[in-house]
């Protein structure tokens, strides 16, 4: 019989809290939500010695119990709440051996709780370089349990911390730091009404209120708030806690004092110099520029020929399923409908799977942190948090987890307005968009002898979408009526070689969920798409053929243009074409014909449909010219025609144009929807979605009659 | 054999045009998946 123990993982971000998770459980882990919240929780489990095991609990990352995001409630809250079946029975509180002091206090919090807690310190591995020792024995023993030296990177020490938790049992659990210094008076009268309680669990459950409401935290804490316990004001509470900071700062520093060595000549100290580099008042800047503008570069030229490959692989794909099947409308579905659809995502992923690459590696090398740290005041001053800069960031990725990663900004008011502004930034399901409309209109040329004047473009765009998110947010801060209050703790970890493991499952992830996700909706628009191309009710759509043939009747036409022809009056007067030309009035001045109208329509159960969309109409418009059949999305959408001006229907007008309509609408439902549960009311997603889409109209209607 | 063929049009549209109606209006609750790293029905 094998028994199981409940483990938790506490610790501060960035402590290499998931790496060690990854450690102890390998692939045995589940990722989930907390019930209710938006919170994620992820769970392993790890086998320990004697046929016992851990069921692993990988806690947020958390700087302190006295909370002030949902992320850290999380924390407070399985640790406080005894009958939940997460309980743990010993804590693994995580530290790094670079930031000690302030990871101590998290530590000694979770240890006042008398909850056995092992304190494990991470990245022993740059002990060496930056010429720290410590003296853990000592350490042991001023923090009364077991302290853990531990590599995540170098995978050192995962065993003593298995055989640690094996024997949680032996762990003592006195507190490190009496808390009833904090308010003598306070808690003499509180262990008076409670005899029994723990009293710094009682201090905790008071305090939580004042930071974080409506959260449950078991039977305890209901008796406390019905026993009409004489409760301090919240400005008196706020002081308490403050006290208690200082004094466990007290502890901890004399705690160092006594374990922790850096020998500072010895330090090799890159981090210093680098620092001065890179958050540098003028060279920060240039150099986060110059970051971008190579990343973009190497998105536009390193994924070229997969790309191509990837284009021409489905041409064929297409042209062979229609030769070996056998003839009939569901063979012309695959062929003309799905495979198409589906070759314009497929095509996308070197890119995006480049672009997350680079994010990944930004992250892992501690580089994002200071780009954090150098843009909170800049961004302060547009009524954003210096950690707005990454879910603007990872909105490149995808607006929803960047909407979600709003969630550690503790001011309302700031997080309210990155949620609202953080769909302006260029998400992967745009960059299809931009990038076959780039590839039309923008000319192959050189600047600077180097940069490809698309990259370039594509760059543009990207500081567009940023531009539109600042500058909304700066209006956003001036017209909201809520007021603020903010502190910002500064993160910035050490910079490191990032870990290949990690960078690669971030890569395979987004990539993953990229095509999965897009490629369930683009099948299934795809289908329906080419049914209503294909087929049609009335006289014009039945007798097309005979139609057609009267008009050219005696005119010396090829029989290849007369099919193309019959074709497309079909396409007019199919099912589709109805719908297009009912929208073609509204996207008239804008360029469009009613053949882009329908691709953004359809692009608004998902932005990246646009593509497979009109690879869909194409595709059927050529049906019958089998020289065609081989031809590739781009060459179809270049030779295609605008009706109202005669020429190409892509010009550089109409194509900026478009490229303006999708750099500035709201499009997409899920992040609607996303938005509703993260501001809980329909108000905020339904005036996103319309002040966006005014815009965007806008902004296109400008573009293509200043530039045709 | 172009009967089967019109059968499986007809399956094929009817499946994808529920599919897509669920996806909207029903959304799956968030809970259940990978939230937060990619793959939270957003595409
Ligand atoms: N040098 C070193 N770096 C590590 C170690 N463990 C994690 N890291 C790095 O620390 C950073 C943060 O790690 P992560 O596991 O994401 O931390 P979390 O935010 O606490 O989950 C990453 O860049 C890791 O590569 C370690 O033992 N040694």
């Amino acid at each position: 019989m094998s028994r199981s123990i409940n483990v938790a993982l506490i610790g501060n971000p960035n402590t290499g809290k998931t790496s060690l998770f990854n450690r102890l459980t390998g692939l045995n882990q589940k990722v989930g939500n907390y019930p209710g919240i938006t919170v994620e929780k992820k769970e392993g489990l790890c086998k320990l010695d004697r046929g016992l095991k851990a069921h692993i609990l990988d806690l947020p990352g958390t700087y302190s119990l006295n909370t002030s995001s949902l992320d850290e409630s999380v924390v407070v809250e399985t640790l406080l709440n005894k009958n939940s079946k997460d309980f743990p029975d010993v804590a693994v509180v995580i530290s790094d051996i670079e930031n000690l002091k302030r990871n101590l206090l998290l530590f000694t919090q979770i240890k006042d709780l008398e909850i056995p807690a092992i304190l494990v310190i991470n990245m022993a591995d740059r002990m060496q370089r930056k010429a720290i020792t410590l003296d853990i024995e000592l350490m042991e023993k001023e923090l009364n349990t077991r302290v853990v030296l531990v590599s995540a990177r170098k995978n050192q020490g995962i065993n003593a911390l298995k055989e640690a938790i094996s024997q949680y049992k032996t762990l003592k659990t006195e507190p490190c730091v009496n808390s009833s210094v904090i308010d003598p008076e306070y808690f003499s009268r509180l262990s008076k009404v409670y005899p029994n309680q723990q009293l710094y669990k009682l201090w905790l459950v008071i305090t939580q209120d004042v930071n974080f409401g409506k959260v449950d935290r078991g039977r305890d804490y209901e008796k406390l708030k019905s026993s009409n316990f004489s409760v301090k004001s919240e400005e008196d509470l706020k002081k308490l806690q403050h006290k208690e900071t200082v004094v466990r700062y007290q502890f901890i520093n004399g705690l160092l004092k006594k374990v922790l060595h850096v020998d500072t000549v010895h330090a090799k100290d890159l981090r210093s110099k680098l620092d001065r580099i890179l958050l540098h008042k003028v060279w920060g800047y240039l150099i986060f520029f110059f970051v971008l503008l190579l990343i973009f570069q190497a998105i536009y030229d390193w994924s070229e020929y997969p790309m191509d490959w990837i284009d021409q692989a489905f041409a064929s794909l297409s042209q062979i399923t229609a030769e070996s099947l056998p003839d009939g409308p569901f063979t012309s579905l695959i062929a003309e409908g799905i495979i198409p659809g589906l070759g314009g995502i497929v095509i996308f992923i070197p890119q995006i799977a480049f672009l997350f690459l680079f994010i990944a590696l930004l992250e892992e090398s501690g580089y994002m942190s200071r780009v954090v740290f150098l843009m909170d005041h800049i961004m302060k001053k547009f009524g954003l948090s210096g950690k707005s800069v990454v879910p603007l960031i990872s909105g490149t990725a995808c607006a929803i987890p960047a909407v979600m990663a709003t969630r550690n900004i503790e001011d309302w008011k700031e997080r309210l307005i990155t949620i609202l502004v953080v769909p302006f930034t260029t998400c992967s399901a745009r960059l299809p968009v931009y990038l076959i409309i780039i590839a039309l209109v923008i000319p192959d040329q050189d600047i600077w002898w180097f940069f490809d004047l698309k990259a370039l473009t594509l760059m543009l765009l990207y500081l567009l979408g940023f531009a539109a998110a600042i500058v909304s947010a700066w209006v956003l801060n001036k017209i909201l009526p809520i007021k603020r209050k903010s502190f910002f703790v500064m993160e910035m970890p050490a910079y490191k070689l990032p870990m290949f493991k990690n960078v690669l499952i971030t890569v395979i992830e987004k990539t993953k969920s990229f095509v999965l996700g897009a490629g369930k909706i683009i099948m299934a628009i795809s289908i329906v798409l080419w049914i209503l191309a294909s087929y049609g009710v009335g006289d014009k759509f039945n007798n097309a053929e005979s139609i057609v043939k009267e008009q050219y009747a005696g005119q010396d036409v090829e029989d290849k243009i007369i099919e193309q022809k019959i074709a497309s009056h079909k396409l007019e007067h199919s099912f589709i074409g109805y719908i297009g030309k009912a929208i073609e009035p509204a996207v008239r001045p804008l360029g469009y014909d009613w053949k882009i109208g329908i691709a953004i329509v359809s692009s608004f159960a998902a932005r990246e449909v646009f593509v497979g969309t009109l690879a869909t109409i194409y595709s059927v418009e050529n049906i019958k010219d089998e020289d065609k059949m081989n031809e590739t999305i781009k060459n179809r959408m270049r030779a295609e025609v605008n009706p109202i001006l005669g020429g190409p229907l892509f010009t550089f007008a109409s194509g900026i144009s478009l490229i303006l309509f999708y750099a500035f609408a709201m499009q997409c439902m899920s992040t609607l929807a996303i938005v509703k549960r993260e501001t809980n009311s329909w108000k905020w997603p339904a005036i996103q979605f319309t002040a966006m889409t005014i815009i965007a109209y806008f902004a296109a209607l400008g573009a293509f009659q200043i530039l045709k | 054999m172009i009967y089967l063929q019109y059968i499986l049009l007809a399956i094929a549209a009817v499946g994808a045009v529920l599919w897509l109606f669920r996806k909207s209006f029903f959304p799956k609750k968030y809970d259940s998946g990978n939230c937060g790293d990619g793959d939270c029905g957003c595409h």
